[in-house]
C-alpha cells in the first residue's frame, strides 16, 4: 500500500548481489530487504515491513497445523531451472549466481565468509547478524537497548529465530534469514554476534 | 532504518518484470495434504492470526508474492 494505494511490484534487477524492485504504477526502485524506495518519483517512501519465516514443512505443520500453501501455476524453463538449482537454501554453503558479483559496490565485509547464513535482526537504527554456525545449541541472549533478544535454534528445521526475552505477547523483532553479503551491504559496519 | 546504501554497480532493466511476480489468485489449500517433502523448504507469513506458506523453490524464481490477507494487501519478497 503506497499513498493510500495498491502498487504492484516485480523485480527489475540487482545490486549488491540483491533483488531491486519496481512498482509497475511508477516504476520507483525499491530496497526489498528494507521496503524503501530510492530512485524515482516515490523514493523516501518505505513500506511497512513484518518478519517471515524460513523453515520446512514438518516444522510449519507443527507450529500452523491449518496453513494454507499458496502454489503458483507458473512454468517456465528459467523457473524450472532455479527452482532446481536452488530448491535447499537454509542448510546449504551456497553459491553467488552468474552476474551476482558485477553488481557488487565493493568488496564484501571480510569480517565473515560472504555466504555464512545467518539470523539478521534489526531494531530502531541498529542491525546485528546472528551467524548460524556461531550460536550454541541452547540458544544465546544479547542484551539491546535495555532488552535481551533471545536467539534459538528450531528444533525440527535448525533455522534461528529471534525472540524477546521480557515479551509475553509474543511480539518479535524484524528479522530475516540471509546471507552475510547481502545483509552486510545493507547494513554496514552491523555487529556479529557472537564476535569470533 | 534508514541507511544510504552504496549501489554505484546497480543493473536494472528499463521495462517490465525480470522475473513473474506470483500473484495468488486463491485462499490455497492444506499444506497437510499437499503431499510436500518434510524437509521442503517454505516461506511463513501472517497478519493477526492468519498465516499462509510459498514453497521456497517456487519463489526462488518469482522472488515476488503479493495478494491480500486478512483484508490487507501483503507483499513478501525473496
Amino acid at each position: 500500500m503506497v499513498n493510500g494505494s495498491i502498487h504492484h511490484f516485480g523485480v527489475v534487477g540487482l545490486s549488491n548481489g540483491l533483488a531491486v524492485m519496481a512498482d509497475e504504477e511508477t516504476r520507483t526502485l525499491w530496497d526489498h530487504i528494507t521496503g524503501e524506495a530510492f530512485e524515482g518519483p516515490l523514493a523516501g517512501k518505505r513500506l511497512d515491513w513484518w518478519p517471515i519465516r524460513l523453515t520446512t514443512t514438518s516444522a510449519a505443520l507443527v507450529e500452523w497445523p491449518a496453513v494454507p500453501l499458496l502454489v503458483s501455476d507458473y512454468r517456465s524453463i528459467p523457473q524450472r531451472v532455479m527452482g532446481r538449482l536452488q530448491r535447499r537454501k537454509i542448510h546449504t554453503k551456497g553459491w553467488l549466481p552468474p552476474g551476482f558479483r558485477a553488481t557488487m559496490s565493493a568488496p564484501v565485509d571480510p569480517r565473515l565468509d560472504e555466504m555464512t547464513q545467518g539470523l539478521g535482526v534489526i531494531v530502531d537504527d541498529e542491525a546485528r547478524f546472528y551467524p548460524m554456525d556461531r550460536i550454541p545449541a541452547g540458544g544465546l541472549e544479547d542484551a539491546w537497548h535495555g532488552r535481551t533478544v533471545r536467539v534459538v535454534r528450531g528444533a525440527r528445521d535448525g533455522v534461528l529465530a529471534a525472540t524477546w526475552a521480557d515479551d509475553a505477547d509474543g511480539e518479535i523483532p524484524m528479522q530475516l534469514l540471509t546471507r552475510w553479503y547481502g545483509f552486510s551491504f545493507t547494513y554496514p559496519r552491523c555487529r556479529i554476534v557472537p564476535e569470533g | 532504518m534508514s541507511v544510504r546504501i552504496d549501489r554505484s554497480n546497480m543493473k536494472v532493466i528499463k521495462r517490465g518484470f525480470q522475473f513473474q511476480p506470483f500473484r495468488p489468485t486463491s485462499d490455497g489449500g492444506s499444506l497437510a495434504t499437499a503431499g510436500l517433502a518434510d524437509d521442503e523448504e517454505l516461506l511463513v507469513f501472517g497478519r493477526g492470526d492468519q498465516y499462509r506458506a510459498l514453497i521456497m523453490r517456487q519463489m526462488v524464481y518469482h522472488h515476488v508474492a503479493q495478494g491480500e490477507l486478512a483484508g490487507e494487501p501483503y507483499l513478501v519478497t525473496f
